[in-house]
């Protein structure tokens, strides 16, 4: 089974997405110890005795300076890959503060926006690095 | 008279310059160009598994970087890169087994994707050619 099924269907924790199915889109990502990783295509077994971490565990309460720049640059349109979008922006920015427009290009390659929102997402990624610095 | 000498000087100096340029293409390979195009496959491709620096994910997905496995044959990284990998691996002594799908990629970009892995992070190898793709490709 993998990781996605477990999370949504056995944890009841329905904030991260199904996209493709095929790590291709990366609707599903989650944190696998820290590093923003496909949920779709980790088999459970990989999971035991690791630390997952899902867009419900950023914050209770869309506290997490990530969701409140979301937030405040209004980033979603649709809002079905945003999860995946928060999740790797979390883990960009945990281990780069301060990154530039192409490290956050690089660090976001491969997570699909249909909507288009690219450039909030990156606009709010680094509304969220100045919020982390104060 | 001096029109033919110019036709046959013309053909001659045509013959040179086309000459000088196949010598050119097959005699030297730019590794360097190679490795900045493979950059961009990488990044496209490798990156959301494999990560940025190239450490991949401890107990999921293998390193590229400092790869004992990856440096150790050219040709089956050329394979893998191509039609994907199943079953359990070692690499660096840890053992890895999560499938991967091969590439749709031609041989330039087969070949510059490997020249980047092969030559980031501290790896350094030798360069893989377009044509040491297409003769693994077809075996």
């Amino acid at each position: 089974m993998p990781l996605l099924w477990a999370i949504r269907d056995l944890a009841g924790l329905t904030g991260t997405k199904f996209g493709c199915g095929i790590a291709q889109c990366g609707a599903c990502t989650v944190h696998f110890n820290g590093t923003p990783v496909r949920s779709c295509s980790i088999p459970i077994s990989k999971a035991a005795n690791q630390t997952i971490t899902t867009i419900e565990g950023l914050s209770s309460d869309n506290s997490h300076p990530v969701q409140k720049a979301w937030i405040e640059e209004q980033v979603p349109q649709c809002g079905y890959c945003q999860s995946g979008q928060i999740m790797a922006a979390a883990a960009l920015l945990k281990k780069n503060a301060n990154p530039s427009d192409s490290e956050i290009d690089i660090a976001m390659q491969g997570l699909v926006c249909r909507c288009g929102t690219y450039p909030r997402i990156r606009k709010a990624i680094k509304v969220a690095a100045g919020m982390m610095k104060t | 008279m001096k029109q033919k000498l110019g036709i046959l000087i013309t053909g001659i100096l045509f013959i040179v310059l086309f000459g000088e340029f196949t010598v050119e293409r097959t005699d030297e390979f730019d590794l360097e160009a190679s490795i900045k195009r493979g950059k961009e496959v990488y990044i496209t491709y490798c990156l959301s598994c494999h990560s940025e620096d190239g450490q991949g994910v401890e107990g999921l997905y293998p390193p590229v970087a400092k790869s004992d496995y990856l440096m150790a044959d050219t040709k089956r990284s050329i394979k893998q890169t191509l039609f994907g990998v199943t079953g359990e691996m070692t690499v660096n002594g840890k053992v890895y087994n999560m499938p991967m799908d091969g590439i749709d990629l031609s041989d330039e970009q087969t070949s510059d994707v490997l020249n980047y892995i092969r030559n980031s992070w501290g790896n350094k190898g030798k360069a893989v050619l377009p044509e040491d793709v297409k003769a693994a490709r077809n075996k």
